[in-house]
């Protein structure tokens, strides 16, 4: 008996499951669009969340592995006293020793430096992570461990010698390992690998026992309080430069990489999830309100509320759900992939951790589902209180009423027919014209946005590297053999030529301390363009300038006075800071020649040469010159620093990808949906003898005229986008300036609006398929 | 020769197995300045055949002469010109734009043809001076009817086709639309062609064509019309 019945009742759900699939089938388009937007919503944000967890996993696990220091004590020559003070300070688990020179490497070839790094005792701490080969053993005299890229570049093998010039001393190694290190995951003397003349080698410190050590690395007990230790460590050594993950280079550069994934992951879906809901509203909302009929059949024949709610609820739970998977699961297995390949390929990484899937992205993969289906229940509920009579009547067509244009008589009546129709039209579907233009909006920001970022980093380098930095040519010269100005200048032809000393600092204000350079500039330099708006700044007589973002960061202000460590030397220079320099790259302080001979901490000796415009000769000569260490050429500088935000760039260049496809749904949608519920209208048109073309043109001029709407309104907030995604994304040493140039707005509006009218255009080609008869049967 | 002649005109839809003949070898014509009234029940065909006449739908076989045009051998493009410069259209249930008064809905009709009469002239022609400037949600349904007149006089036609113009209204509204349409016919020489399913309409025209199943069943001519105040609904 039991059994009967079930059956029965599995009859009864059959013909509304057919009816089910056939609906599906019918709007079809419009089921497509809800599974786009659903897929495009998780999409980026399961996309970018992974990237995040991807580069923080393997960034951090690469750290942990090879047991990063969490401080870099620098100084010119530690003794054993101050390794046991450091060693003494609380919170601080484990120090190493050890020396950082760079050296010649002969026999590899002309202009081949290494930097050696010798350790002292076991390579505990930033311990090298072996591709091939062994690590060193303790005592081990001869033995050397090479980055892999250098050996590769020149051919070296486990168990080929190399020959290095230490301290005057020609020493004979044998490569015992090749590695990579946590600590160098960019080695490049500038800013681009150069295996074929820089790389680095690590020894043991018994091999050449006599060099003093320069690097002291600190790791710190669990929990430890990080800028108590620093201040404790500067205290006991106030002559040591303390750098910490924060400031060193290449570490802080691949932990920002992660962080500003991670804030991007937040700012990004927002927008994408907010136009998806949206647009899955009025779907869903349309597609319901074309069922009115069969709502009130169904509620006629004796159905249930919640029989017919469950029914629906199919209409938003499947495309929802196949939508939001597939966008969990592709957006998660490319988008990381993707950007992490762009971000590490100047970078040198072992490997690559994917994370699984976060429960966050599970998260947001559910609330899509859930936000889709709450949206069908909301509308079906409005349809389900109305009796069956109601809604067995169509809902009557939405009335013309007067739009706010007409009061104004004059301009209106100057307009044309078809404008008066087409302003009409906009107004008559206040909420769908609405959305149209929030997603034209969206679009057009989200491009802006793309080229406006490009065009920022290229503004910010641009003002600094010929800006701010007007020189042609940079000449860093070889500490130990560096002559005097004055001889330089007698030999060398160019138009402007000054030196400057650039010294490795720390900067202390109060408890604060943090490493900077300290740059020191001829009295009467014209290469340095330091203030706002890019002129010579006076500088103060016995006083300092500094980087503006540096003062902030440390809270200094105009007057405050703060304490200059130079490397080795316990005995700050005590100093007022007395100028803002507006620096858009590398934070520092800046004093001139003159305020640095008064300090009394040794003669203003030239660590680089700055040239403007300098003779074929010159150059040639420079390049000869014992004591040149490396030749820069501005423009060099500036393309390099460029390629530091590839992978920032290509995640945009995804994001507007992503913008246009979304702008197609949704004008595509819209479009439909306007068409589907106008056809009456076209039909009648078409009845009274227009042509296709000339229908065709009224309706792309309507929709023309919202992708214009849309296009210029998307115009502000694409700006102000840019200066908020800067915002995330700023490294402490760099002031990122949104910088849109009007080019990149009115490409970005030609390619929004173009695509916007295209679509629209594509949708016009439906006027032709439009059967009049079909159109116009009486509603019966 | 007469001004519009249907040979053999067949009309079918769907395909395969299931095929309806909505139009089974019509044959009739009509004389220029006539008023027809096109009698059928429900399904027999008459929609059909003012659709194939007004130039919003093929033949499957068969001509349509209209004037000198065989319409039916038109292509799309030209078979727009004809509905744009020779046909006036009203429907049973108006299609007026929702979003257009009145005298819009009218100028609608003028935008697109070359003769075309003055909007307002023609609205006071129907009755409707007064409210020219009105939505249609705001108008009876007599009252949207006329504007739907009006948008078919104003392009002054040759052929006022009519689907059922009283269908949805009251026998008063209906007699005054009726009205109209005969004074039509007679002041300016339209041709009209009225179809309903109303059998009282019949006694108006001066040829009655009844529509069975497709095909032509009778017709009739009358030599003295009726006038629309002595008809009975």
């Amino acid at each position: 008996m039991v059994s009967s019945h079930s059956r029965e009742s599995q009859k009864k759900k059959f013909p509304l499951m057919k009816k089910l699939l056939r609906d599906l089938k019918g709007s079809s388009m419009q089921i497509l669009a809800m599974v786009l937007l659903c897929f495009f919503g998780t999409f980026v944000f399961s996309g970018l969340d992974g990237t995040w967890r991807l580069m923080d996993l393997t960034i951090n696990t690469y750290f942990d592995t090879c047991n990063l220091a969490d401080f870099w004590v620098n100084g010119t020559s530690f003794s054993r006293q101050d390794l046991t003070s450091i060693k003494h300070i609380d919170g601080v688990k484990e120090i190493l020793p050890r020396t950082s020179i760079t050296v010649d490497a002969e026999g590899l070839g002309e202009n081949v430096e290494v930097a050696l790094e010798i350790y002292e005792g076991d390579m505990r701490i930033n311990k090298p992570f072996l591709r091939s080969g062994s690590l060193l053993r303790k005592g081990d005299l001869h033995g050397c461990l090479v980055e892999e890229q250098f050996a590769v570049a020149h051919h070296l093998r486990i168990g080929d010698p190399i020959t290095l010039s230490i301290a005057g001393e020609r020493l004979r190694f044998t490569v015992k390992g090749l590695i990579l290190s946590a600590e160098y995951t960019v080695t490049a003397k500038e800013t681009v690998p150069d295996p074929d003349h820089y790389g680095f080698i690590l020894l043991n410190h018994e091999a050449v026992p006599n060099l003093p050590y320069t690097t002291v690395l600190v790791q710190l007990e669990e929990g430890a309080d990080e800028s108590a230790v620093q201040a404790a460590i500067e205290h006991a050594l106030p002559a040591a430069l303390v750098v910490t993950t924060k400031t060193h280079g290449t570490v802080s550069t691949a932990l920002g990489y992660a962080q500003m994934f991670h804030g991007m992951t937040y700012v990004f879906p927002v927008l994408a999830f907010s136009v998806a809901a949206m647009i899955v509203v009025s779907t869903i909302k349309r597609m319901i309100d074309k069922q009115r009929l069969e709502i009130g059949t169904l509620k006629q024949l004796g159905y249930h509320n919640g029989q017919i709610r469950r029914h629906y609820l199919w209409y938003a739970l499947l495309p929802s759900v196949f939508g939001s998977i597939i966008g969990l699961f592709v957006g998660r297995y490319t988008m990381p992939d993707i950007l992490w390949e762009m971000m590490v390929h100047n970078s040198r990484y072992p490997y690559m951790l994917r994370p699984p899937i976060s429960p966050v992205a599970y998260g947001m993969t559910v609330l899509s589902v859930l936000l889709a289906v709450l949206i069908c229940q909301l509308t079906l509920h409005l349809s389900l209180k109305e009796v069956p009579a109601e809604l067995l009547r169509p809902k009557p067509p939405r009335s013309g009423t007067r739009i706010l244009l007409e009061r104004w008589g004059s301009l209106w009546s100057r307009l044309s027919f078809n404008t008066k129709m087409i302003f009409r039209n906009l107004m008559r579907n206040k909420g769908r014209t609405a959305i149209l233009l929030v997603g034209i909006i969206c679009c057009n920001m989200l491009i802006i946005a793309t080229f406006g970022l490009q065009d920022s980093i290229e503004y910010f380098m641009r003002q600094y590297y010929g800006g701010t930095l007007t020189y042609d040519y940079r000449v860093d010269l070889k500490e130990t053999h560096a002559g005097k100005l004055e001889s330089y200048r007698s030999r060398l032809d160019a138009d402007v030529l000054e030196g400057i000393m650039e010294v490795g600092i720390s900067l202390h204000k109060g408890v604060k301390a943090r490493a900077c350079l300290l740059t020191i500039m001829e009295d009467q330099q014209t290469i340095w363009h330091l203030t706002a708006d890019q002129k010579i700044l006076t500088m103060p007589e016995n006083g300092l300038a500094i980087s503006r973002k540096l003062a902030s960061l440390m809270g200094i202000e105009i007057g405050d006075s703060v304490e200059l460590y130079l490397p080795g030397d316990s005995d700050p220079i005590r100093i007022s800071v007395e100028a803002y320099a507006d620096v858009n790259v590398g934070q520092g302080v800046f004093m001139n020649k003159s305020t640095w001979n008064s300090c009394r901490k040794g003669d203003f000796s030239v660590s680089a040469l700055l040239l403007k415009n300098p003779s074929e000769l010159t150059l040639h000569l420079i390049n000869e010159m014992e004591e040149t260490d490396t030749v820069k050429a501005l423009e060099n500088q500036f393309s390099q620093g460029m390629t530091i935000l590839d992978a920032t760039a290509t995640a945009f260049s995804i994001m507007s990808g992503a913008a246009l496809a979304l702008s197609f749904v949704i004008c595509y949608n819209m479009g439909l949906m306007n068409f589907t519920e106008r056809i009456r209208d076209y039909a009648t048109l078409k009845v009274l003898g227009y042509h296709q073309r000339e229908i065709r043109s009224l309706m792309l001029r309507e929709s023309g005229l919202t992708a214009l709407l849309g296009t210029v309104l998307g115009i502000p907030p694409g700006i102000a986008l840019v200066s908020i995604i800067l915002k995330t994304c700023e490294f402490d040493s760099m002031v990122f300036v949104g910088h849109v140039s009007v080019i990149a707005v009115v490409i970005s509006s030609m390619i929004t609006f173009g695509f916007a009218v295209f679509v629209e255009w594509i949708l016009t080609h439906k006027v032709r398929s439009i059967d009049m008869v079909e159109a116009l049967k009486s509603v019966e | 020769m007469s001004y519009i002649t249907f040979e053999e005109v067949c009309k079918n839809y769907g395909t395969g197995e299931v095929v309806v003949h909505a139009a089974n070898h019509v044959n009739f014509s009509i004389e220029k300045g006539e008023l027809c009234v096109v009698e059928g029940i429900s399904g027999s065909g008459k929609t059909t055949c003012l659709n194939l006449l007004g130039g919003m739908d093929r033949v499957t076989s068969g001509k349509i002469l209209v004037g000198e045009k065989e319409i039916t051998a038109l292509t799309d493009h030209q078979l727009t010109e004809y509905r744009r410069t020779d046909v006036g259209f009203v429907f049973q249930f108006y299609n007026l734009m929702q979003n257009l008064t009145a005298l819009e809905n009218v100028e609608l009709a003028r935008q697109v043809c070359r003769n075309a009469l003055d909007p307002r002239k023609v609205l006071e022609q129907v009755g409707l001076g007064e409210r020219m400037n009105n939505f249609p949600a705001q108008l009876s349904g007599g009252e949207q009817q006329r504007v739907s007149i009006a948008r078919a006089l104003c392009k002054n036609p040759a052929l006022l086709l009519c689907d059922e113009p009283t269908g949805a209204l009251d026998s008063k509204t209906g007699e005054q639309v009726l009205e109209l349409l005969t004074r039509l016919c007679h002041e300016y020489q339209t041709t009209v062609v009225i179809i309903t399913h109303n059998t009282a309409i019949g006694p108006l025209g001066d040829k009655v064509i009844r529509l069975h199943n497709g095909s032509v069943q009778e017709i009739k001519i009358n030599p003295n019309p009726m006038r629309v105040e002595d008809i009975k609904w």
